[in-house]
């Protein structure tokens, strides 16, 4: 993202953009297999599993879908379970909507639906450490398309692999490995550590319930730890 | 499930995910969230993230406490510390693949 020595135009923005993004791509492509993947374990169908990656373009929230579906939790449950992981979306759009205020809400809208981890994290860098720059949005739009289209890509090549592989090689074992490597980055202090460690521990202990009710239990008592670890370092 | 559920199941989290991405958008200069929602926010990853793992790796037998799956806790610690030096998935992914079949012929 260094300074261009020709005049930015909205093309050369865009570009910016997907070059930017380019080096997360190969991070993306095993996450989307497993999510085709995943979700065919769980009983959908190919088209439901296809669909699923184009209506919700969220993995980790994915993922949890199709685990309650394949434990056969009621419908409620399944939805709560799965906008319980996205409602961090409401943390980034909060911090990029001053940023979006001059633009209509059909583009607005769109911009919602491609937001995604990465796409906030390097859109947001571009307009909070280079306000100066115009094209903001094309950056934005470079950055998270590339990943739409990954992430569909993917799940259909996890879909026709996942319909093709023996049950013996034990393929959905991907699905926690890959949790892991979304897990270990998003610990970045104590207390998020001991959230962590207290979500999966109660999980583990709440394995019995019903439904996977061990999940948002697991979750919120991991919150409530890591917000009473902040609380006491900072008091 | 049936299909018909998983359909309206499908929809109801694609419309829900928007929402949660638009709605800050729409209304932004109009409504603020409350700081302490955000602050406990930020812990919502790590702590479901490790309530999905930790259950997946670590399952024990209803009577004690040995892992039913030795292979699986074992290959997933090896894979925690393999997303910690790299911070790579598909490396985290492909080794932990590879040490749970060793694991399986091994144990």
């Amino acid at each position: 993202m260094s300074s261009p020595a020709r005049p930015e135009t909205a093309r050369s923005t865009f570009l910016e953009g997907v070059r930017d993004i380019s080096v997360l791509i190969p991070g993306v492509i095993p996450f989307g297999m497993v999510a085709g993947i995943a979700a065919l374990q769980a009983g959908l169908s190919p088209l439901q599993a296809f669909c699923g990656s184009l209506c919700i373009f969220a993995g980790a929230s994915q993922l949890v879908a199709y685990e309650l579906i394949g434990n056969a939790a009621p419908l409620a449950l399944v939805v709560i379970g799965a906008l319980t992981v996205n409602l961090r979306f409401l943390l980034y759009s909060t911090s990029l909507a001053p940023h979006m205020q001059g633009l209509s809400q059909l583009r607005r809208a769109l911009n919602a639906y491609i937001m995604t981890d990465q796409a906030y994290a390097f859109g947001i860098r571009r307009y909070t450490e280079f306000p100066e720059r115009p094209y903001a949005e094309s950056y934005y739009l470079g950055a998270a398309l590339p990943l739409l289209a990954t992430w569909l890509l993917s799940t259909l090549t996890g879909i026709l692999l996942g319909s093709g592989v023996p049950a013996e090689w034990g393929l959905e074992f991907a699905i926690p490995l890959c949790f892991i490597a979304i897990l270990v980055p998003a610990v970045k202090d104590r207390p998020g550590l001991l959230a962590a460690l207290t979500g999966g521990s109660v999980a583990i202990l709440a394995g019995g319930l019903p439904w996977k009710l061990s999940l948002i239990i697991g979750a919120l008592c991991g919150i409530l730890a890591g917000v009473l670890a902040r609380g006491r370092r900072n008091g | 499930m049936d299909s018909g559920m998983v359909w309206l199941a499908i929809i109801l989290i694609g419309l829900g995910t928007f929402l949660l991405r638009y709605v800050m958008l729409a209304v932004v200069g109009q409504v603020q969230l409350p700081a302490r929602l955000f602050e406990a926010l930020k812990f919502l990853p790590p702590a479901i993230l490790a309530a999905l793992v930790l259950p997946a790796i670590y399952r024990h037998d209803p009577q004690g406490f040995l892992p039913e799956q030795p292979a699986h806790l074992l290959a997933g610690l090896l894979a925690i510390g393999i997303a910690w030096k790299t911070r790579n998935m598909l490396a985290t992914i492909l080794c932990g693949m590879l040490a749970m079949w060793i694991l399986e012929i091994w144990l």
